[in-house]
């Protein structure tokens, strides 16, 4: 049942999730006796990817070990939010006695947990038995958490009752399971406490209180070697870089939807009060026969699904056409007359995004949602299109950016064509609209955008990059494959299934070979303990692009178990292809590589 | 004996009000509903008609919900039919909690691609009265599955 992570300098800052019973069984189980100062009191335990699942009454969440030791050879483990930066809370002591060997060693590096591979398969590198040999005048209670410190989300531990479900005044008292059947350091128990017992007193730390390297610009590379982690933190940015060019991409559609709805309005009230009144009635009968026709649609025509959204989108604007004829002012029923102008994202914003992502150490702010790609707006441009006399809607069709003209075959055998405004969102792709895949081949690197890749092709090059060769179905043609191949040197495979935590523009998918149905997210960030991940992604439901939180487990946060989704994998653009774009853009001049504005 | 007191207690606490749903429902833009049940009882059929799962107006949700953003689904439940129970011992007079029992015969995706599920599926509703009007506030978005009536989409999800 145990696996070993590998660890690495990333993981080894960033929390990991327990999934499907893999666990990071491998690094110290620590046991922490109360400070001086009364921070601290308890157990921890630590796996070797710095976290402690275990003891979440006491504290868990995610930690690094401070390189450097106190006077007594003890060393401070920090606590670190789900984006790998100090808190700020107080550090916790690790005493001498409770450090493994590797820990204990002059040469460990200031991310690590673990000093090689043969701590790493050793698993469990200091077990409860000799934490209790080597402090044995600890409190051996699990003793509330002083009630200053923050108590972060519970873990679930596969391997036994989640330890989220305690209650932090009665922990669980149960038996020490042996190393190999539960390596999950949370699940060891706590065990009563003797309150005569004294808490060990410690040396005073040094003033430092994280290890906090100097700012590098952004576009210089140093060797790996020397500066793991500057190189890390490069890295990182320029993913965020690239998050941000994608929330670029949404604005872009905001921008074309609230410039269409601006020609609309400024049509409309150009229009006398007479022919105002009589285009929404126009408007409404028109709109309710092109939800006729959606619904007698022959289903070859489009998907039912977004057959659906447009009928349902047509029924909702003949229903308003309808509301404003019987209300005094069109607008109560179409609110975006009433706006002399609609929020648009304008270019300082895009500008502010740049720097923002620009900056290593300020991560992007997520995708917000512009009442310009509402349903409401959407709808009152279709009111408000079909509400103009025919000669000036055909004339101002040509000026919208985001209208699709579908031919639809019809049950009785005509075929009806239907100017359509859209949000953004047009299943498969189309001249105006993009879809999940399509949205995601266009946030991609220019020299890895090689395809419009479907859902199908992501699912190839994560095969291939994880296992060096594709095994169908489906079955490409030789020639897409060989592209295929060649462009999974430029992706890594996440394992999810392993508790990988994810980075952001790391791509999410899910699919299955033999559903005819897919979806990608872009990820924008992401928290492994609640297994929540923040993405963007070209919506059908919604229509439109859009950012939201994506959970890769259906199951309750309270779960003793909680199961990845199935059919879900994630893509990482390699370092390799990172590092090629940071020296892209270094020879350019230019802080990197912009696609600001750029569609599929 | 206990089986009887039971059900005799469940008769008393729940009062059984079936819903009968005919033609697709119109968009109200106002809720000017007086009672919980019609508020849920407008929901549930636009719910039917599949404009919860994509269309619904941010103005229909602040109106009859407390939501502060729209259910984000990619698949939904086809249910033949549901029923509406009030569960009076929970309610006051500015909070009401029904219950919706659904008869659910699939789950469905955009695609069309259709998974078959044969189970009863039970919701919790809680409607508050907030400045004079009945809003959903259980469950919340995040937590909504949409259920579409067969019968209201058999166009397109045979």
């Amino acid at each position: 049942m145990r696996r070993n992570c590998r660890p690495t300098a990333t993981s080894a800052v960033m929390g990991f999730s327990i999934f499907l019973g893999a666990a990071a069984t491998s690094g110290a189980y620590t046991q922490l006796t109360q400070t001086a100062s009364g921070i601290f009191s308890g157990r921890i335990a630590v796996s070797d990817l710095g976290r402690a699942p275990g003891e979440a009454q006491v504290r868990s969440g995610y930690f690094r070990m401070d390189p450097r030791f106190t006077a007594d050879g003890a060393r401070r483990v920090i606590p670190l939010d789900s984006q790998g930066k100090p808190t700020g809370e107080t550090p916790i002591v690790v005493p001498k006695e409770a450090l493994t060997d590797a820990q204990a060693s002059k040469s460990i590096g200031p991310n690590s947990f673990l000093a090689n591979e043969k701590d790493s398969k050793k698993g469990l590198a200091c077990p409860p038995e000799k934490i209790d040999q080597a402090l044995p005048h600890l409190p051996q209670a699990s003793a509330p958490s002083t009630p200053s410190l923050p108590t972060p989300a519970p873990i679930p531990s596969p391997e036994s009752s989640s330890p989220a479900t305690t209650p932090p005044s009665s922990p669980p008292v149960v038996s020490t399971p042996p190393v190999s059947e539960s390596p999950i350091a949370g699940t060891t128990p706590a065990v009563p406490s003797t309150p005569s017992e004294p808490p060990r007193p410690l040396p005073p730390l040094p003033p430092q209180s994280s290890y906090n390297p100097p700012p590098i610009a952004a576009g210089s590379l140093p060797p790996s070697r020397l500066f793991p982690n500057i190189r890390t933190r490069i890295e990182d940015a320029e993913r965020e870089r690239l998050v941000s060019d994608t929330q670029n991409i949404a604005r872009e559609f905001e921008s074309r939807a609230a410039e269409d709805l601006r020609i609309l309005t400024n049509e409309f009230r150009k229009l006398p009060i007479a022919e105002k009144r009589e285009g929404i009635a126009r408007a409404a009968q028109t709109l309710r026969k092109q939800q006729e026709h959606f619904d007698q649609a022959d289903r070859s025509t489009m998907k039912p699904g977004e057959r659906l959204r447009f009928r349902n989108l047509l029924s909702t604007a003949s229903d308003k056409a309808q509301q404003a004829l019987s209300v005094e002012a069109f607008e109560s029923a179409i609110p975006s007359l009433a706006q002399q102008s609609l929020p648009t994202p304008s270019s300082a914003a895009l500008s502010a995004n740049s720097t923002q992502a620009a900056s290593i150490s300020a991560p992007v702010a997520p995708l917000a949602q512009t009442q310009a790609v509402s349903p409401d707006a959407l709808t009152d441009r279709m009111v408000l299109l079909n509400a103009l006399p025919t000669a000036k809607r055909q004339q101002i069709l040509k000026t919208l950016k985001l209208v699709e003209t579908p031919s639809l075959k019809l049950k009785s055998g005509e075929t009806v064509q239907i100017a359509v405004p859209h949000n953004g969102y047009w299943l498969g792709g189309s001249k105006t609209g993009t879809d999940c895949s399509g949205l995601a081949s266009a946030a991609l690197p220019a020299d890895v955008r090689k395809l419009r890749f479907t859902t199908l092709d992501f699912r190839a090059l994560y095969q291939i990059s994880r296992t060096g060769k594709y095994t169908p179905p489906p079955e490409f043609e030789a020639e897409r494959l060989e592209t295929l191949t060649d462009l999974s040197k430029q992706f890594q495979a996440i394992q999810l299934q392993l508790g990988d935590p994810l980075k952001p523009f790391d791509l999410l998918v899910y699919r299955l070979a033999d559903e005819p149905t897919g979806h990608v997210f872009i990820v924008e960030k992401y928290d492994p303990v609640q297994m929540e991940a923040q993405v963007i992604e070209a919506s059908q439901s919604y229509g439109g692009i859009r950012s939201r939180s994506f959970n890769l487990s259906a199951e309750p946060f309270d779960a003793p178990r909680r199961y990845l989704r199935p059919g879900l994998f994630a893509l990482r653009l390699s370092n390799e292809s990172i590092a090629r774009r940071c020296i892209l853009a270094k020879k350019s001049g230019s802080p990197s590589p912009s696609k600001s504005g750029k569609t599929s | 004996m206990i089986r009887t007191l039971l059900l005799s207690v469940f008769v008393l606490v729940f009062g059984l009000c079936p819903v009968a749903l005919t033609a697709p429902r119109g968009l109200e833009l106002k809720n000017q509903f007086s009672t919980a049940e019609a508020v849920l009882n407008y929901f549930l059929e636009r719910d039917a008609d599949g404009f919860i799962w994509s269309g619904l107006l941010d103005q229909e949700r602040r109106e009859f919900t407390n939501w502060k953003a729209s259910p984000a689904r990619d698949s939904f439940y086809l249910a033949r039919g549901f029923q509406i129970t009030s569960d009076l011992k929970s309610s006051s007079p500015l909070r009401s909690v029904m219950a919706v029992h659904y008869d659910i015969e699939s789950v469905r995706d955009s695609a069309g691609t259709r998974v078959p599920v044969e189970k009863k599926l039970q919701v919790r509703f809680v409607l508050e009265k907030q400045k004079g009007q009945w809003k959903i506030v259980e469950p919340d978005a995040e937590h909504f599955t949409p259920v579409l009536l067969s019968s209201r989409v058999k166009e397109y999800f045979p």
